[in-house]
């Protein structure tokens, strides 16, 4: 697999996973916090 | 007492990963106990601060094995155990502060941790633990031969997680550094970003925002700073002699200690807590807020720097 | 062109970036180029997080100041990449890894303005976010990781 190749697949990965992770969080902060 | 000398500094940090678990999960455990909330968050700060010292700790680890590997008495093997324990350990220690932090920040926005957070900061740092004890005996007998059972040397670890393990994938791939690179920058980015608007509000830029409502932002931070630190540490693992040798890079440790503690702060502090939408800002949580701007670009300066400043690669 | 690029590659200024051993020179240069994408991206995204509907409580009426923030860091972007660029200005007019990068940074620069002008226009509702602002947060995002992950690569692929 290129290394662009790579790079951007790692990336979608990561971005998708912070992303999810990232969500959660904020729903829990959304039980009545602020 | 020579700070400067990496083998006295790894030997004064190292208690910090053993005993500061240790406090923790005693603090805990007395918390559940007597029913006590401020036991228990002094607990999870304990655990928060523990995980960010755990770094330097590790670090001067690394670095103290290239002073003492060639020493009378030193048993190579040993060193070669201990620090692949002490990496798998440290992997928890740094979930069990992330799961901390989790907890910290929802103490913070509800006046309570949900118990499940809670249980899964005591069963991580329990882990911890489990796996701190046998890191912290390796370490001891690459000097103590009294401790020793046998003459043997000790099994190296196996596994993913291992300084071999990592050496070997970034040598046969060498997409591994330039993906690393990438993921890191993009996370300095989130990092910053959310720190941007967490500590201009205490500034008093952007006043009108209440700072509750920037607090619910730090997650996204901290998710920068894991997917930073893992990349971090990838790079240290890969290639150590780049950073051991750098007086930046220790620089850099440093700033990112204090940065750890300001971003604690903010997570936690009443005060900021309570600024409204158009309220002033008291003069400390100003300098909180402008420090942790500096801190920050420091960071990154030194990071950047690197390859310049000190060693070059 | 190549003449064009070429006197730019060899002007003092350009030579001295270049060629100094001075820690003022290229190193200073990177390392306000990496401060100055921490500023302009750092604050783009979390605009566009709040945007995604992200940490709901923060009016967006005062978040107005970031898009001040951005600006501040685009133009550190602007000056030293334009330095940056003339150290080597030959092989970067030439190289399509380069140009992709400029496209994406183009692009995000462009959903920005876009993005603070749907939010923050005559027409749109105040604290009320359109689904059109919505589709060019998410823009943003992917383009500045675009840009960042291309400037990253120029180091493993300019030829």
């Amino acid at each position: 697999m290129g290394l662009v190749t790579t790079v951007v697949l790692v990336v979608v990965v990561t971005v998708a996973a912070v992303g999810v992770a990232g969500y959660l969080l904020d729903r829990l902060a959304d039980t009545n916090g602020k | 007492m020579d700070l400067l000398n990496m083998s006295h500094d790894h030997l004064l940090l190292n208690h910090v990963p053993t005993i500061g678990t240790v406090i923790g999960i005693g603090l805990l455990l007395l918390s559940l106990v007597r029913r006590n909330d401020h036991l228990k968050h002094a607990s999870l700060e304990v655990f928060f601060v523990v995980a960010l010292l755990t770094l330097p700790a590790f670090l001067t680890g690394m670095a103290a094995e290239t002073e003492i590997i060639h020493r009378d008495g030193v048993n190579p093997a040993a060193i070669v155990a201990h620090h692949d324990a002490a990496l798998q350990a440290f992997a928890l220690m740094q979930l069990t502060g992330a799961v901390a932090w989790v907890a910290l920040w929802l103490f913070r926005r509800r006046s309570k941790a949900p118990a499940w957070v809670i249980g899964a900061t005591l069963l991580l740092s329990i882990l911890t633990l489990a796996m701190m004890t046998p890191a912290a005996t390796l370490g001891g007998e690459i000097r103590h031969p009294e401790i020793r059972i046998t003459e043997d040397a000790p099994p190296a670890a196996t596994g993913w997680l291992t300084r071999a393990a990592i050496q070997l994938l970034v040598q046969d791939n060498r997409a591994v550094w330039p993906v690393a690179e990438t993921l890191h920058f993009l996370g300095l980015c989130l990092i910053f970003g959310v720190l941007s608007i967490v500590n201009l509000r205490l500034l008093g830029v952007m006043k009108a925002i209440p700072f509750h409502a920037v607090h619910r932002l730090l997650p996204w931070g901290m998710l920068g700073f894991g997917v930073n630190l893992t990349t971090g540490m990838l790079f240290f693992i890969a290639a150590p002699m780049q950073y051991t040798t750098n007086t930046p890079f220790y620089w850099k440790v440093v700033f990112l200690m204090a940065a750890g503690l300001n971003l604690l702060y903010v997570t936690v502090s009443a005060q900021a807590w309570a600024l409204e939408a158009g309220q002033d800002t008291p003069i400390f949580d100003k300098a909180v807020g402008a420090s942790a701007i500096v801190l920050w670009i420091g960071v990154i300066y030194w990071g950047r720097m690197l390859p310049f400043l000190g060693n070059a690669f | 062109m190549t003449q064009f690029l070429t006197a730019l590659q060899e002007s003092a200024f350009s030579t001295w970036l270049r060629e100094s051993e001075s820690v003022l020179a290229l190193p200073t240069i990177l390392t306000l180029h990496t401060i100055g994408l921490a500023v302009l991206v750092g604050p783009a995204w979390v605009f566009d997080l709040r945007v995604l509907g992200m940490a709901r409580g923060i009016p967006l009426a005062p978040s107005r100041t970031l898009f001040r923030v951005m600006w501040m860091g685009l133009w550190i972007n602007v000056i030293t990449g334009v330095m940056l660029f003339c150290a080597d200005a030959v092989r970067k007019g030439a190289s399509v890894p380069f140009l992709l990068k400029m496209g994406f940074v183009l692009t995000g620069a462009v959903t920005v303005v876009l993005l603070r002008r749907h939010v923050y226009g005559p027409d749109s509702a105040p604290e009320a976010v359109s689904g059109t602002a919505k589709v060019l947060a998410v823009v943003s995002i992917v383009s500045w990781t675009a840009a960042i992950s291309a400037g990253r690569l120029l180091a493993y692929v300019v030829r």
